[in-house]
């Protein structure tokens, strides 16, 4: 079973790199993340300071969020054409008549949206931090008064860190969003626009929860980390939200959601009859 | 003979649509076999439960004398398929196209790929993305998809759609070589019953979801019969002398004056006197060959 799934996997990948929007998709997501870096300071400025320009980690800390902002909406959309686009042009018939059980193609399709993801996350941090190292200098953070360090460069890093570390369950289950809907919409462009319609709606019912409640939806945490991050590195007063920690909920909200989203689309694609 | 793809009473309902019923199909080892039928008679749903696309509401499956949903894996390693219309990923070349599915196949080699794509008269134009193919080219992109593997036995739903006549003489080349220098089993769903009558050795009529007629081709036409025009003053009657007679398959006014009736040679003579003691003033009585269509559009 792993060789098969290993095989559809490399297929999956094959057919990603080539897809039409992949390329225009990696544009988009290096456009909202510099944007993102740079756009903050040249449109809004930074906390003025007398002893420095902006830390590097506060353009990282604005660059990731509007990168992975980009990169969840990207994923929910490549996530949706993942079966559904198999369904629209038929080619669904030609992977379920080969050597390979249903079961083996939901694998390899939750496989290569989870590399995709990865990419996206790597790609996302390592250009909003190289573009924040390029205009903004590393080291501790100073008060913007008196000359005394509020935050040294490790604490700093350990932020981060952290930041990194509580986004990256929430960017993953945007991209089974994706999946769950592209195994019951038949065709492409719908389901897009379904996975899109859901995730853009949660975004925005978060505007309408109160702050502790929000920690239930997933696609919360990426701004939320690098919101608490860009505080930091802005030397503003600032703590991350004990709750969050303690109950992990950065872990198992995302984690629970991107296991919900994954089962459905599972029993979804394996009772259904293939019309295509 | 042996059965590469037998069925037992296979049946699927859509709600109330019953699309396939009671189907015990039997293609043998080495048989190029035409599945035939009218459109919505059932033959593409057929198809696609033996390829566990769709799965039944009731019945069994049998492939290489395996039971198909237990031995999914090893048969499906045996099978070629092109189901309905041909599909493909259109922003890729016929190439790209058959890496993707030669990755799902594993003992495979890459050479593979060229061969059948000169098989089916792809080669100049296998780098070209397959949205710029015309119809005849996607289909032949299809049966190539349906015969990397060397399968053993291929399923075709309309291979011959959109093809021009020279494609359809080579699809039909490529088929007959197969099953002739490669012992390949082939099933061919199609509308073209010529076709069907010069390619296949075995056909089934489906009609409205049920197996009417499963049999060797020239069996069938033996079955038929020969036909024989007659041209008299009176198609009425001549239609209702030939009707009553038990030896007489079939009888039919062709619109025109002329009656056609479907009897055995050694009963044409019978017929004439018939028609000459019942007063029918017979001015031709032309024998013709019955054809597979003629006898399809009988049934």
């Amino acid at each position: 079973m792993a060789g098969r799934v290993i095989r559809l996997t490399r297929a999956e990948l094959l057919k990603l790199v080539h897809h039409p929007f992949f390329l225009a998709a990696l544009g988009l997501l290096a456009a909202a993340t510099i944007f993102g870096a740079w756009g903050q300071t040249a449109f809004f400025g930074t906390k003025p300071t007398v002893w420095r320009g902006p830390h590097a980690l506060l353009i990282f800390a604005w660059g990731a969020k509007s990168g992975l902002k980009m990169a969840s909406f990207l994923l929910v959309i490549f996530g949706s054409l993942f079966f559904a686009g198999e369904f629209d042009k038929g080619t669904i018939k030609i992977l379920l008549t080969r050597p390979v059980t249903r079961t083996e193609v939901f694998l390899a399709k939750c496989l290569t949206g989870l590399m995709l993801a990865g990419l996206l996350f790597g790609a996302v941090l390592a250009l909003s931090f190289g573009f924040g190292c390029l205009r903004g200098d590393l080291g501790p953070v100073w008060d913007s008064e008196q000359y005394i360090s509020t935050t040294s460069a490790d604490e700093l890093s350990a932020h981060a860190a952290k930041a990194v570390r509580l986004s990256a369950a929430g960017v993953v289950a945007a991209v089974f969003l994706g999946i769950a809907v592209s195994t019951f919409v038949e065709s492409s462009g719908l389901a897009v626009a379904m996975a899109l319609a859901l995730f853009i709606g949660m975004d925005l019912g978060l505007g309408f929860v109160r702050e502790d409640q929000a920690r239930y939806v997933f696609s919360w945490y990426p701004s939320y980390a690098f919101e608490i991050l860009r505080s930091y590195a802005e030397g503003s007063a600032t703590r991350w939200r004990s709750t969050i920690d303690d109950r992990m909920t950065w872990l198992y909200v995302p984690g629970a959601s991107a296991g919900f989203f994954a089962a459905v689309g599972y029993v979804f694609f394996r009772i259904k009859n293939i019309l295509a | 003979m042996v059965a590469v793809l037998e069925t037992e009473g296979l049946t699927r309902h859509f709600g109330r649509i019953r699309a396939v019923e009671d189907l015990n199909l039997r293609v043998e080892e080495g048989d190029i076999y035409g599945f035939l039928g009218l459109n919505g008679a059932g033959k593409t749903t057929s198809i696609r439960m033996c390829l566990r696309l769709i799965r039944p509401t009731s019945g069994r499956i049998r492939v290489f004398g395996q039971d198909l949903r237990s031995n999914f894996i090893s048969i499906m390693s045996r099978i070629g398929a092109l189901v309905e219309l041909p599909a493909y990923y259109p922003h890729l070349s016929a190439r790209k196209n058959l890496e993707i599915l030669r990755i799902l196949s594993p003992g495979v080699e890459a050479a593979r790929i060229d061969e059948v794509l000169e098989l089916v008269g792809l080669g100049p134009r296998r780098n070209s993305a397959v949205r710029t193919y015309s119809q005849g080219m996607r289909q032949r992109l299809g049966i190539a998809m349906a015969l990397l593997p060397r399968p053993r036995f291929v399923i075709l739903d309309e291979p011959t759609n959109g093809l021009d006549p020279q494609g359809i003489s080579d699809i039909r080349n490529v088929l007959r070589e197969l099953n002739q220098r490669h012992g390949v089993t082939i099933l061919i769903s199609s509308h073209l019953l010529h076709e069907v009558e010069v390619t296949c050795t075995r056909v089934g009529i489906l009609k409205a979801g049920r197996l009417v007629e499963q049999e060797t081709v020239e069996a069938i036409l033996a079955k038929a019969g020969t036909a024989v025009r007659i041209i008299s003053d009176s198609a009425e009657r001549a239609l209702a002398v030939a009707r009553a007679l038990p030896y007489v398959q079939g009888a039919a006014s062709d619109g025109n004056g002329a009656i056609t009736a479907r009897v055995a040679a050694d009963k044409r003579a019978d017929l004439n006197a018939e028609l000459v003691k019942a007063g029918v003033k017979v001015s031709g009585f032309v024998p013709e060959k019955t054809s597979l269509e003629d006898y399809f559009l009988s049934k």
